[in-house]
């Protein structure tokens, strides 16, 4: 069986810094040098998602070439994004030069512009879930299907308080339902999502799993 | 509610604020143009932000200051974290083999972080809380209300994860199938995961009709306060 071992530095970098920082969670004595790891690591997260911004925008700004319906969708991105980095910059110019770090123009575009289109799609959802709902019911009526929106219902019924619709009965259904079974279904998955990400962060540590050669 | 508008800043944001929101809105019709134009402002708008929260709380604090300012320690330091930081960059070009290097020491922290994380922060305090839900000293309470219920947090922990093992013995000639105790298990195990997702479902429900109650009041009252004075003067 022939063998080829890809990218051994990358994989050797990745298993000694893994096994420090796992090593700094219960080795007291290195505790510290976890701290500086996890520095380090919070700086290139940083750097990472300045890369994924910086990918973003070259891949609109050559979208915007394109003589499709999406080219003027993607000048928009660009601008958005451009602007918004412009005003940031001009927000944080502002907090170093004259101490007057409240990000007076950025705030104002998370409040008037990010905000109002976060809560309107969120708004949506409340139509989307309905239409996700009945969907389910009609392509897949089993007794899981209707165990599930009985739950949905009593929880619904149970948190809504109208005066003219007070069962204080439905209220205690619905705490026994949050509290009792559903903290076990929820324990049972937290468990296994642990499982999962511990299994999968060993074979990482390991050199198993390689994301990084590419 | 009322639209507190102190500016004309405040009034363009509300006034962009309404359209921005009839633009998303128009999403009930099906996908359309100007809901994809509202979720292009969207990510443009979140991605800048972001860049802009990243700079300004990580990077300058963390390692462009220590780097012009820092004792000759921490510059040292900086430099050594500016030098993967840079590889990094390497992966949106035509070398990106150099991001490699980087790329491992990202990787290898966060699955070292994520593994710690989930064995401090999840595996062993779920698991003493559900040890505690059957001793009497943890809860105080001994009535068989409270066995019955600690029984069926456990019975829903246990069955729960039985459900998502699918480990099976393979013999010839037949198809693999899971042991049958571990079927009917795994049964009562979807019961307590329909009932989980059930209540999960409602919390997100509930969330997305507060926001849509929200939105709706602010759109009219849009229209009571500017709307019509907007109208009359025209």
């Amino acid at each position: 069986m022939k063998f080829k071992f890809r990218a051994p530095l990358a994989t050797a970098i990745a298993m000694s810094v893994g096994l420090v920082v796992l090593s700094g969670y219960f080795i007291p004595a290195a505790e510290p040098l976890r701290f500086i790891l996890l520095r380090v690591g919070m700086v290139l997260a940083a750097v990472a998602l300045l890369v994924g911004v910086i990918n973003l925008l070259s891949v609109h700004i050559r979208k915007m070439a394109d003589k499709d319906s999406n080219s003027w969708n993607s000048f928009i991105l660009v601008v958005a994004l451009l602007a918004t980095l412009g005003i940031g910059f001009y927000d944080m110019f502002k907090a170093y030069m004259y101490g007057n770090p409240n990000f007076e123009w950025t705030n104002w575009i998370f409040t008037y512009i990010q905000r109002p289109i976060e809560t309107s799609l969120m708004a949506v959802m409340a139509v989307s879930l309905v239409y996700a709902a009945t969907y389910l019911l009609r392509r897949k009526m089993n007794y899981l299907a209707i165990g599930f929106f009985f739950i949905v219902l009593l929880v619904l019924l149970g948190s809504i308080s109208l005066s003219m619709m007070n069962f204080p009965i439905l209220k205690d259904i619905r705490s026994w339902i949050v509290h009792i079974p559903a903290v076990g279904g929820a324990r049972g998955l937290l468990l296994g999502i642990a499982l999962g990400t511990i299994t999968t962060g060993l074979r990482i540590i390991m050199g198993t799993d390689r994301p990084y050669e590419g | 509610m009322n639209l507190a508008i102190a500016s004309l800043a405040d009034f363009v944001g509300v006034f962009l604020g309404f359209i921005l929101t009839l633009l998303v809105f128009s999403y009930v019709l099906g996908d359309n143009p100007l809901f994809r134009l509202a979720a292009h402002i969207f990510i443009g708008v979140s991605a800048g932000y972001a860049a802009v929260i990243t700079i300004y709380n990580v990077l300058l604090p963390q390692l462009i200051f220590p780097l012009i300012y820092g004792g000759e320690g921490e510059t040292y330091f900086s430099i050594g974290m500016l030098i993967p930081s840079l590889f990094l960059f390497a992966k949106v070009t035509p070398i990106k083999r150099a991001g490699n290097w980087a790329m491992a020491i990202l990787v290898g922290i966060g699955a070292a972080a994520a593994v710690g994380g989930a064995i401090t922060g999840t595996l062993l305090p779920q698991t003493i809380g559900t040890i505690n839900s059957i001793e009497p000293s943890a809860t105080g309470d001994t009535t068989w209300a409270n066995w019955l219920n600690a029984g069926i947090i456990i019975l829903g922990t246990i069955s729960t994860l039985i459900y998502f093992h699918f480990g099976v013995r393979s013999k010839p000639g037949r198809i693999p199938k899971r042991f049958a105790f571990i079927e009917k298990i795994g049964k009562i195990g979807q019961l307590f995961i329909a009932t989980t997702f059930g209540v999960l479902f409602a919390g997100i429900y509930l969330a997305a009709l507060t926001a849509l109650i929200e939105r709706i009041s602010f759109l009219w009252n849009f229209i009571k306060e500017i709307g019509l004075q907007l109208l009359a003067s025209v």
